[in-house]
This record gives C-alpha cells, structure tokens and sequence, in this order.
C-alpha cells in the first residue's frame, strides 16, 4: 500500500468503527514502523501493515488487540472484514492495522511511549506519530536486522546527522537506556556492524 | 486495492529487478508470518526464475532464496521444494546480503552468525534475516522468546526491583502528547 491507499483503508477502517461501536470514545494509538516512515515523509516505499501501539481503546482498560478479550475479537473482526474486502486478504490472518509489536516496544520503553504529536483524527481513529525521529531511529537499531532495517537506518541517520558509533549509541540512551536491554538485544554488535567508530 | 500473495518467487523476482530487501522480503514475510500462515508451503513451491544472464547480484539472490526456502521449510515442518536443491543456486565465492564492500565488521559478523541453509550456497547474512513480531514467528527475537526473557529476568531480581519492574509495566502505556 503507498500512502493513499493506507490512508483510503484507514478511513474505511474508521467507518466501519464507528457504525459498530456509535459512542464518542476513539481508539488513540501511536503508528511506528513502516507506515510511521510512510507519513513522516522518510520513505514513499510501500508497506503492507500499520504497525501501532494503542494506548487508549475506547476508554476501556484494555490497550491491546492480542487477547481475545470480547472488544478486542469484535475490533478484530472489524479489521479483518476491512482487510479482506479491501485488499483480499485471506482467512484468519487479515489483520492489516494490528499491534503485534506493542510487546516489544512497551517493554523496551517501561511502558513509557515517547512524546507523539496527532498525526490524523478520524471519528474513532485518532493516530499519533513519535515527536522525535529519533526515537523510529532508536527502535530500529534496537532491532538488529541488518537487512530490513539497513535502508531505512541510512535514511534516519542522514536526516538526524548521526555518523558513528557514539552518536547512534547517544540515541538509543534517550530511549532504551538499559544496558541489559541493550545487552540482550544485540546493540553492541549491530552498532559495530553499521557504523564506523 | 487488492494484495498479491508474496510468494518467495516472487520476492526473487523483485529482488533481480532492483527491488529493495525490505520491500521483497518484508512483504514476503508479512505473508509467510501473517496473512498466510495456513498457506506457507505455497509460498515456497514455486520455482524462482533466474532471468537470462544473471548478474552477480541476481544469482546472489537466487542462492538467497534456495537457503530461505531450506531455512524456513525445516523451522517450520514443511517440505523444501526440490528447485530449492538445484546446484546453480550456490555462489562460487561468498556472496552478502548487504552490499557494502566497506564494512568488514558487518561481513565478519555475518560470517560468524548465518544459518547453515545459507551457509552452505556461499551466501552470508544475519541470523534475524526473518525476525518479525508476529506472534507465529519462532525467529529470533520472537514473542515468545521475549516472554522467556522477561520470566528469567524477573526471577533473577532482587524482590524491591522487581515490584518496582512489574508496577511499571502495569496498566496502560504513560504518554506525552506534543501540542
């Protein structure tokens, strides 16, 4: 999808919210990944899923569509309609708008997401970017995948100005600042392999 | 708008047109670990079709896929599709994912880290080239390996850092919202 058609999904998805749940509570969520770069104007790639992390469903308690909670599987099974019909996926697995990588990334930060600015507000829909570049910057380095990420790492440091090892390092602490955390997801290695001392 | 299934063949065929490795496999991966997850043995059957007089970099690929269908059919308890065996599909010299003739580190440590399906066709990239957060993913990095993560972390804890660990991470995600 380039952005237009993440963007004629996201307001069908809005659509079909809400008609089925007509109150005024919005999902509120922060976009990363591919389509986070896709509106930041970083990439014009083409993405196949809106990665977000939800921190405000409709007023509930609950902030994720991973447990089959009964709204979750009902906002589920809205996604998955909207998913088939719109771009023909397949079975059980349409989620195209998902928040598979909440886990990851509300346990790197402690829970703590970085300061976001509104992005665009449908009526049930209201999404959020990070702030910061740095912090798409600092998430992918923490992801140590050399392939996927090598392209848009380049991108991201050429745009922020970070040229060595220190600098990129600087950038993960304001994030991720546990050494462990680094330790155990590799970033010594993937900041000796991507950049020069 | 519809979406076309993103065999491996088809990422190969991106790939020897120039495409970038996280539009081909990035999308490959979204439906190997994702939207056909009940469909995987497909996305490996076909053949990939090197074009006429490949290049370095196009049979680079090529060899890429035949250890990618080898690499995921024995992860995953599928069949690896004989094309996938087809000796053509090995590098006479060691061939990198990432074409950066300069950095040796990346290069060193890819040398020290690649799956043996890649390995053996004189291809070399990282042990996460597949890592993805979907939750069928048994990668590296996978949902399931950080929830083994984070239980030996919190046994290892001393109890105060772990009350105040556990009553961090509880309830919904603080933000800050920029004006």
């Amino acid at each position: 999808m380039n952005r237009d058609e993440l963007e004629e999904g996201l307001i069908e998805l809005d659509m079909a919210l809400a008609k089925a749940f007509p109150g005024p509570e919005a999902i509120e969520c922060l976009v990363v990944g591919g389509a986070c770069l896709l509106f930041q104007g970083i990439t014009n790639r083409v993405t196949e899923d809106i990665d977000v992390i939800i921190f405000n469903l409709m007023g509930s308690e609950e902030t994720t569509l991973i447990f089959k909670t009964p709204l979750a599987t009902k906002i589920c099974t809205i996604i998955k309609r909207v998913g088939k019909q719109r771009y023909g996926l397949k079975g059980d697995h349409q989620l195209f708008f998902n928040d598979n990588c909440a886990p990851f990334l509300l346990e790197l930060g402690r829970n703590i997401l970085p300061d976001m600015r509104l992005f665009k507000k449908y009526q049930k829909l209201h999404l959020y970017i990070p702030n910061d570049l740095k912090y798409l910057l600092a998430l992918k380095l923490m992801a140590g995948r050399p392939e996927k990420d090598h392209d848009d790492i380049r991108k991201l440091c050429e745009r922020l100005n970070v040229q060595n090892r220190a600098q990129a390092k600087a950038v993960v602490d304001i994030y991720f600042p546990s050494l462990r955390d680094q330790f155990d997801y590799r970033l010594p290695n993937t900041l000796q392999e991507l950049f020069k001392e | 708008m519809r979406l076309k299934q993103q065999t491996l063949a088809t990422a190969y065929q991106q790939l020897a047109a120039g495409e970038g490795f996280r539009i081909a496999m990035g999308n490959f991966i979204n439906f190997f670990f994702l939207y056909a997850v009940d469909d995987r043995q497909e996305l490996l059957n076909d053949p990939i079709q090197l074009p006429p007089h490949p290049t370095k970099v196009q049979r680079g690929w090529a060899a890429f896929c035949a250890g990618a269908a080898e690499y995921l059919a024995e992860r995953y308890s599928l069949v690896c599709p004989a094309w996938a065996h087809n000796p053509a599909y090995c590098m006479a010299e060691p061939w990198y994912t990432i074409s950066d003739d300069d950095n040796r580190e990346l290069q060193e440590s890819f040398r020290k880290t690649t799956p043996e399906a890649f390995r053996k066709r004189n291809v070399f990239c990282s042990n996460r080239v597949f890592t993805n957060q979907y939750p069928s993913s048994r990668e590296p990095g996978s949902l399931a390996e950080l929830q083994q993560r984070r239980v030996e972390r919190l046994a290892t804890m001393p109890q105060a850092e772990r009350e105040a660990y556990l009553s961090q991470m509880a309830g919904k995600p603080r933000i800050h919202i920029v004006a």
